[in-house]
C-alpha cells in the first residue's frame, strides 16, 4: 500500500516535470527543475503564473501530508499523553513532519536527477542544494502547522493559511531575498547560498524553541476540532 | 496515591471546578457522579495531566502509569482496530502483538481487528477505548462514560474486567452521569460533583 502511494507520487511529479520541459521546449534538465520550483521564466525574466500553478501543486502535497500525518497524532493525543510526556508527544510529532519531508524531497530529488543527469550532469550539487531547499522549508512549515494545531486553529483553517501564504510569500521574494528565506526557492537562490543556509536553519532553531515551548503549556480540554 | 488539595480549575473566564480536596488510593475504584456540566470529564483530565489546575495542588506519590479514555473515543478511522492499538503500544514500546490480541480478546473484539474503525458502532469503539487503556496493564485506569453505549453482555464484560484489575492493586476512577454504585461490587467509593464542587463523598 505504501508503496503504491510512493509510486504514484513519484508519477506525479514525474508528470509535473514532463509538462514543464513540454511546455518551454528549448528548457531541458536542470533549467527545468529550476524553473519550476522559482515559479521564474528567466527567458522572459518575469514570474510565470503557469509555472507557480505546478509548482503549489507540490507544495499543496507537501503541506497536505504534512497536515494530515500531525492530524493523526492530535486525534490520538488523549492517549498519547498521559501514556508518555509532552517531550515524547513533541518528538513523534517532529518524527513525522521529518519523516514525511524527507520522504517527498528525496522522490522528488529522484526525479530530478533522472531528468538532469544525462544532459547536466554536472549540476548534482544543485540539485542536492534543491534537496535541503525543500526539506528546511517543508519542515518549516510542518513546525507551523504543528504551532496552529497547538493553538487549537481547526484543519480547513490550517490549510487554508499554509497554501496561502505559500504561494502570496512565493510572488513576494522575487522582490524580497529576506522573504525568500520562507519558500524553497527564488530567482536569486544561487547567489545566496550561504545566506539561505545560515537563515534557514536559524529559523528552524527559533521556530524549535518556541514549539518546545508552546508543547509544554499544552492542555487538552476537549472538544477540539482535528 | 494521589491527593487534590484545594484544587480549582477555570477556562476562558469561567470556574469548572472548585476547591476541591480528594484522595485516591492504590485498589480501589472511585465512581465520580453528577450531571451534564458538573465538572466530571475535567477532574479526570486533571488526575492523568491532560490539563494543570490553575489553583492548588495535586500530589503524586510515585510516577504512575495511566491507561485513559475521555470523552467519545476518538481513533484513526481509516486505519483497523489492530492498527490503531499497534500505533499507541509503539509509543511505549513495554508489550508485544500477543499482549494486543489478548486484550482484544478480552474485550470481545478480537473478530474485528482487522476493520476499519468507521465501520465501528459506538459501542464497539468504546470497547476499543477500554482495550488501549489496559492493554499497557498501567497503575492507574481513567475512564469517562465507559458503559453508556454498552449492551448487556459487554456491560457485564467490562464490569467484570475493572474487577479483576482492581484485584490486581490498579487504580479506578470512572466518571459517570446515570450509573449507581449499587448496582455492583466495583467501587469503593462514590464521589458526586455539582457545578464544580464535591457534595458528596460516599463510601
Amino acid at each position: 500500500m505504501k508503496n503504491k502511494k510512493n509510486a504514484y507520487i513519484f508519477l506525479y511529479l514525474f508528470l509535473i516535470n514532463c509538462v514543464v520541459m513540454y511546455h518551454y521546449t528549448d528548457v531541458w534538465g536542470y533549467r527545468g527543475v529550476e524553473q519550476l520550483v522559482t515559479s521564474f521564466d528567466k527567458e522572459a525574466n518575469h514570474f510565470s503564473l503557469f509555472l507557480l500553478v505546478l509548482y503549489m501543486s507540490i507544495a499543496v502535497m507537501f503541506i497536505y501530508t504534512i497536515i494530515k500525518k500531525t492530524n493523526d497524532i492530535f486525534i490520538m493525543a488523549k492517549y498519547i499523553l498521559p501514556r508518555s510526556s509532552k517531550k515524547k508527544f513533541m518528538n513523534l510529532l517532529l518524527h513525522e513532519v521529518g519523516r514525511s519531508t524527507i520522504k517527498l524531497a528525496g522522490i522528488k530529488l529522484i526525479v530530478d536527477i533522472l531528468f538532469c543527469i544525462w544532459i547536466d550532469s554536472n549540476q548534482l550539487q544543485w540539485l542536492l542544494f534543491l534537496f535541503f531547499l525543500y526539506v528546511t522549508t517543508f519542515f518549516m512549515w510542518g513546525l507551523i502547522i504543528i504551532l496552529l494545531a497547538l493553538f487549537k486553529i481547526d484543519k480547513g483553517v490550517t490549510q487554508f493559511i499554509a497554501i496561502t501564504f505559500v504561494m502570496i510569500l512565493q510572488l513576494l521574494s522575487y522582490d524580497n531575498k529576506f522573504i525568500s528565506i520562507f519558500v524553497v526557492a527564488s530567482i536569486n537562490y544561487r547567489e545566496d547560498v550561504l545566506f539561505l543556509i545560515a537563515s534557514k536553519i536559524l529559523l528552524l532553531l527559533i521556530l524549535f524553541w518556541y514549539l518546545r515551548k508552546t508543547v509544554y503549556k499544552y492542555e487538552i480540554y476537549g472538544g477540539e476540532k482535528v | 496515591m494521589i491527593e487534590l488539595a484545594s484544587v480549582c480549575k477555570s477556562l476562558k473566564g469561567r470556574n469548572i471546578l472548585q476547591d476541591i480536596s480528594l484522595e485516591f488510593i492504590e485498589g480501589k475504584a472511585y465512581l465520580i457522579k453528577g450531571h451534564n456540566g458538573s465538572g466530571k470529564t475535567m477532574l479526570l483530565r486533571m488526575l492523568c495531566d491532560l490539563l494543570k489546575p490553575s489553583s492548588g495542588e495535586i500530589m503524586r506519590n510515585q510516577d504512575y502509569t495511566y491507561g485513559v479514555m475521555i470523552e467519545n473515543p476518538s481513533f484513526l478511522e481509516n486505519e483497523t482496530a489492530l492498527y490503531n492499538l499497534k500505533y499507541l503500544a509503539a509509543i511505549n514500546n513495554v508489550i508485544d502483538e500477543n499482549k494486543i490480541i489478548e486484550s482484544l480478546k478480552q474485550v470481545n473484539l478480537y473478530d474485528e481487528r482487522n476493520y476499519k474503525v468507521k465501520t465501528f458502532s459506538l459501542g464497539m469503539k468504546q470497547r476499543l477505548g477500554l482495550c488501549q487503556a489496559i492493554m499497557e496493564e498501567p497503575d492507574i485506569l481513567i475512564l469517562d462514560e465507559p458503559f453508556n453505549a454498552l449492551d448487556e453482555e459487554n456491560y457485564k464484560m467490562a464490569i467484570d474486567l475493572l474487577i479483576q484489575l482492581k484485584e490486581k492493586g490498579k487504580m479506578i476512577v470512572v466518571a459517570s452521569h446515570g450509573f449507581s454504585s449499587d448496582d455492583n461490587m466495583l467501587f469503593d467509593q462514590t464521589i458526586t460533583l455539582s457545578d464544580g464542587k464535591v457534595i458528596n463523598t460516599a463510601i
